[in-house]
């Protein structure tokens, strides 16, 4: 409403920055944690790291993390926190791959199509992610050993690419919905495959809210921590933020190493987030509103 | 070439002694200083002998049981681990863990305190090798206690001198601190009062008189005398001690480890003696302790290893430099307790202590005790009455897990696998026909013709069929059986009769099903209510095309969304604290205990919730508001309408198709949101804040492993969603919706 005035905006701004200071607390207070040298923390409403505790050894005892192995001669070091931003990486960008391929493809059939069973698909995409996710653990540790799955990325990759299908579906499904039909009805009379449109008109239209998909899928697989543990055994073959739960244990946690850790953590995710806002309100909605 | 291969082999198996050496997988959940001991201890043996080579692997402590469970069955678990004892019983029934008596030589066990052998022993078997053992102990402040208390009221006078806010009203202090709430510490109390769990017989005997005494004295300790928290975790415990906030602490030996040696002078003492009584306090005693995995294929050399991982040689080692208090008695001698003078406290504190029990029955006890001293120290029940309420709860659980003995007489036979059919099939066949099966017929030709779409679907349609629909569909047939000792007995449809005629708890218990329906309804309708006004008022404000710095609040109010959800709870559980918790500090409400009644809880996890929601709520409105055409409000200010008219006419309705499966999505994700309750409530109090997602998680791993009954709950969670987006289905086809 462009119409407010200048005082009414100055109140704008005053409720805008109390309400994003009061959001922003929590994570002020994980950044003060990582920065002192203390393994446990206060709840004071002090934001600033204590001078005397300034430290930036959490930091480097998370990233320096490595692991020994053999004895005498035998002897090597292993960079465990390389291995797992690697692993991280890895699994991070290909389940954004996959997940993209699914979704995309999956959501222009939904989109385009009038099918036997179209409805009950885009229903069954919604249905099959309310079963609790504890409860499907065991059965899919059994199937991915039956799959020869076990201690592979390969297997972390296809299942959180595989659970971030429905969302991403519902939302590009949306986004392909906007896009006027009359633009691939005049490339068919051109000739063009249903392929070559998929490709060269549907895609670089559906740009934003790819872009969304392909957000949401790195933020499943980068944050996930259960199943990748439980999947794989070796330290150096799991992924950041199973690293992060080993901070934890039942009766104590390294506060200043799991705050510095979930930082490290964050960063990409934010970056990512900073990076893709504008496409992120396009992508996530423009397409339910149909006009 | 096949012939003279094999020729090749035959000689390498006849060849001997220089064969490779045996590879043993080892696994354990040690961190920091026990870690590297133990490593140490590895890097030693390999350098006493060259037969045997241990691979270690870590695993994180949350994944670790759940891992072993999973790994061993199949084969793909390690041959020895490092565990705690009290998982043994359960282990042994259900065949994963081997006994040890006919593999070690005689007198093996003698160099281990006899106190610390007993946990490992089962129906008269035993089944570890002990590496350390774990009794709380006091700890205190030497600058505030120069002396540590001889008996109880000894303690409490001294507690109180150190109780009570300062004079410049800073955070208050306190005399003592402990998990209070913990029946690993309350044993301790328990015990010194006379009371006992189990009587000879193995019956629980909760509700004794002694035992009612020892919960009144934490009652006393903590609510009247306010001598230590109210609001406890182990983290508080650490930081009120670091501080010097607290002048004592009860706790384990790993407690050493948190202290900040730097600023505080602390000494280690052995529990008080209960004025009272005249007894002393009696804590509990854990072993840590290598079992011996039943699957291994290396028996003798991993015995061999464990022997001497457990020998007098490895345990010193894992005394000085993991300062663990080891099970070796021979190492207690004048020179390791000189350079380790506390470790001595545990060793002297060991012939007070009580060996935990192993059995299945006693994981049974753990969570109903601590419900009953939750209530009783905030004040929701007598003691008498909360130890009744224990009591009857255990041992319906006892008994209902003696029942699966019956099923295991009556043995398996093929009607499991004939019920996973008929059931997983019957499903399918349902669900398929239910939504598929009349379209299919009358236009099969029509699919034909669209072959071209199912071509685009299949990727993500194979995919989730095989990595989702398969293990929900087994997860939906597991809620007709029930596991007991590594199998699972099919039992028809008992599980979800026992949820719904709510057989364990009265219907307006804390703990019904039908309880936990209502508040997850709750809990969800005013999550999705709060996230989406809050989300919708920003997105107002933000929406404003002359705003300055849009960008940067609409950035920086996004990042809730982007740091995973385990850490903020963790943060918010903390803020809530009673008395250093930033919110009670705001709001003046100083030692107020946001977990002693259900609407504070709840108010705590959604207000932890709604900073997690708002943010996706806020870019759904900011998007759609922005594809609403200006024109329109153009039209509306020239028709002299109000910005409230405006709103009401023209935004909102044009708001509601992008809303609507925003709300879907929301609904879903909040009606089994776990992370935020469970870390941040916890499911205080008395587990009236937990939702049926928790509730159905705390049926498989906290209730005696009733992992059928779990999916019963699971498949009733999945049913009622199922329902609401029919419905919501019906509503949102009326208003020309999300699926056309």
């Amino acid at each position: 409403m462009n119409r407010s005035g200048r005082p009414q905006r100055i109140i704008t701004h005053v409720f805008l920055i109390l309400f994003t200071a009061m959001v922003l607390f929590p994570v002020a207070k994980v950044f003060q944690i990582a920065f002192q040298d203390r393994q446990s923390f206060d709840m004071r409403l002090s934001v600033l790291p204590d001078l005397d505790h300034l430290t930036l050894d959490n930091f480097s005892h998370v990233v320096g993390r490595s692991k020994t192995e053999g004895f005498g001669a035998e002897e090597k070091q292993t960079w465990v926190f390389g291995h797992q931003l690697f692993n991280s990486l890895v699994v991070s960008l290909a389940t954004t791959l996959l997940g993209v391929f699914f979704a995309t493809s999956a959501a222009y059939a939904f989109s385009r199509f009038r099918f036997p069973g179209r409805r009950a698909g885009l229903l069954g995409f919604l249905v099959i992610q309310m079963f609790p996710g504890t409860m499907m653990m065991i059965p899919l540790y059994i199937l991915m050993d039956h799959l020869g799955l076990l201690d592979r990325l390969l297997g972390l990759i296809l299942v959180y690419s595989t659970t971030a299908i429905p969302f991403c579906v519902w939302m590009l499904k949306g986004y392909f919905d906007t896009i006027p039909k009359e633009l691939e009805e005049s490339a068919l009379i051109d000739g063009a495959s249903r392929l070559r449109i998929f490709w060269s008109i549907m895609l670089p239209l559906a740009r934003p809210a790819i872009a969304v998909t392909a957000l949401f899928s790195f933020m499943t697989a980068w944050n996930e921590y259960i199943l990748a543990q439980t999947f794989m055994t070796e330290e150096i073959a799991t992924t950041l933020p199973v690293m992060l739960n080993g901070f934890v244990s039942k009766t104590t946690v390294e506060w200043g190493h799991f705050a510095a850790g979930a930082i490290l953590v964050s960063i990409p995710v934010m970056a990512l987030f900073f990076v893709l806002q504008r496409h992120l309100v396009a992508g996530l909605t423009a397409g339910s509103v149909k006009g | 070439m096949r012939v003279l291969l094999s020729c090749f082999l035959l000689v390498l198996a006849v060849l001997p002694a220089e064969a490779a050496p045996v590879e043993l997988k080892l696994w354990h959940a040690y961190r920091a200083q026990e870690r590297t001991a133990l490593e140490k201890t590895i890097a030693l043996f390999h350098a006493s002998q060259e037969e045997i080579r241990v691979k270690l692997t870590f695993i994180s402590y949350d994944a670790y049981l759940d891992k072993l469970n999973a790994a061993i069955p199949l084969g793909h678990g390690p041959d020895l681990f490092i565990v705690s004892h009290d998982r043994i019983g359960n282990w042994a029934d259900s065949g994963m863990i081997a006994a040890l008596d006919p593999l070690l030589a005689s007198g093996t066990i003698n160099r281990f305190f006899k106190k610390t052998v007993e946990p490992l022993v089962y129906r008269r078997k035993l089944y570890g090798l002990p590496t350390s053992f774990k009794s709380a102990v006091l700890f205190y402040n030497r600058d505030l206690v120069p002396q540590a208390p001889v008996d109880t009221r000894e303690m409490i006078a001294l507690a109180e001198k150190h109780s009570g806010r300062p004079a410049d009203g800073g955070l208050p202090n306190y005399g003592l601190a402990w998990e209070h709430s913990d029946l690993y510490f309350h044993a301790s109390w328990l015990f010194g009062f006379g009371g006992s769990l189990f009587d000879s017989a193995g019956e629980p005997v909760l509700d004794s008189p002694a035992n009612v005494a020892s919960l009144n004295f934490v009652r006393n300790i903590v609510a009247e005398r306010k001598l230590a928290p109210l609001d406890v975790t182990a983290n508080k415990v650490t930081s009120l001690f670091n501080e010097g906030r607290a002048a004592m602490v009860i706790s384990g030996p790993w407690f050493r480890g948190e202290i900040d040696a730097q600023r505080i002078n602390y000494g280690v003492a052995l529990l008080p003696v209960i004025t009272s009584t005249g007894r002393r306090a009696r804590p509990f005693v854990g072993t840590e302790a290598f079992l011996l995995s039943a699957r291994s294929t290396h028996v003798p050399a991993a015995v061999q290893a464990m022997d001497w991982l457990t020998g007098d040689k490895a345990a010193r080692v894992r005394l000085l430099e993991g300062f663990q208090p080891v099970a070796n008695h021979a190492l207690y001698d004048a020179q390791v307790l000189q350079k380790r003078p506390a470790i001595d406290v545990f060793r002297q504190q060991l012939k007070y202590a009580v060996p935990m029990r192993a059995s299945p029955e006693m994981g049974l006890v753990w969570v109903p005790i601590k419900h009953a001293l939750e209530n009783t120290v905030r004040g929701r029940a007598s003691a008498s009455e909360a130890l009744a309420e224990a009591q009857r709860l255990v041992r319906l659980r006892i008994e209902e897990y003696r029942q699966g003995h019956q099923l295991k007489d009556r043995g398996q036979d093929l009607l499991p696998a004939l019920a996973w059919g008929i059931g997983g099939g019957l499903f399918l066949l349902l669900l398929l026909s239910a939504l598929f099966f009349r379209r299919l017929k009358r236009r099969l030709r029509e699919v034909w013709r669209q072959r071209g779409a199912y071509a685009y679907l299949s990727p993500a349609v194979l995919a989730t069929l095989v990595l989702i629909f398969f293990p929900f569909v087994m997860g939906l047939g597991l809620g007709f059986f029930r596991y007991y000792q590594g199998e699972y007995f099919f039992v028809g449809g008992k599980n979800f009769v026992d949820i719904l005629s709510s057989r364990e708890y009265s219907l307006t218990d804390s703990f019904s099903f039908y309880f936990k329906l209502v508040m997850t309804i709750v809990w969800t309708a005013t999550n999705v209510f709060l996230h989406l006004t809050i989300g919708l008022g920003l997105a107002l404000l933000l929406k404003d095309p002359l705003l300055k710095c849009k960008g940067l609040y609409r950035v920086l109010l996004i990042i809730p969304w982007a740091i995973p959800n385990y850490i903020t709870a963790i943060i918010w559980r903390g803020m809530f604290d009673a008395d250093s918790g930033v919110i009670n500090h705001v709001l003046g409400l100083e030692g107020f205990s946001w977990w002693s009644s259900t609407s504070t809880a709840f108010a705590a996890n959604l207000v932890a919730n709604c900073w997690l929601g708002f943010p996706f709520m806020m870019v759904v409105c900011l998007g759609a508001l922005q594809s609403i055409p200006r024109d329109l409000y153009e039209a509306a200010d020239v028709d002299g309408a109000s910005r409230w008219q405006q709103f009401r006419q023209i935004t909102l309705p044009l708001l509601k198709p992008a809303l609507f499966p925003a709300i879907i999505l929301g609904t879903i994700w909040t009606f089994n949101m776990f992370n935020i309750i469970y870390l941040v409530s916890r499911g205080a109090p008395n587990g009236g804040t937990d939702i049926l997602i928790i509730e159905a998680f705390r049926w498989a791993f906290e209730r005696g492993d009733r992992y059928g009954y779990a999916a019963a709950y699971s498949t009733l969670i999945f049913l009622i969603l199922f329902t609401y987006t029919l419905m919501t289905q019906r509503i949102t086809k009326a208003t020309e919706g999300v699926f056309d």
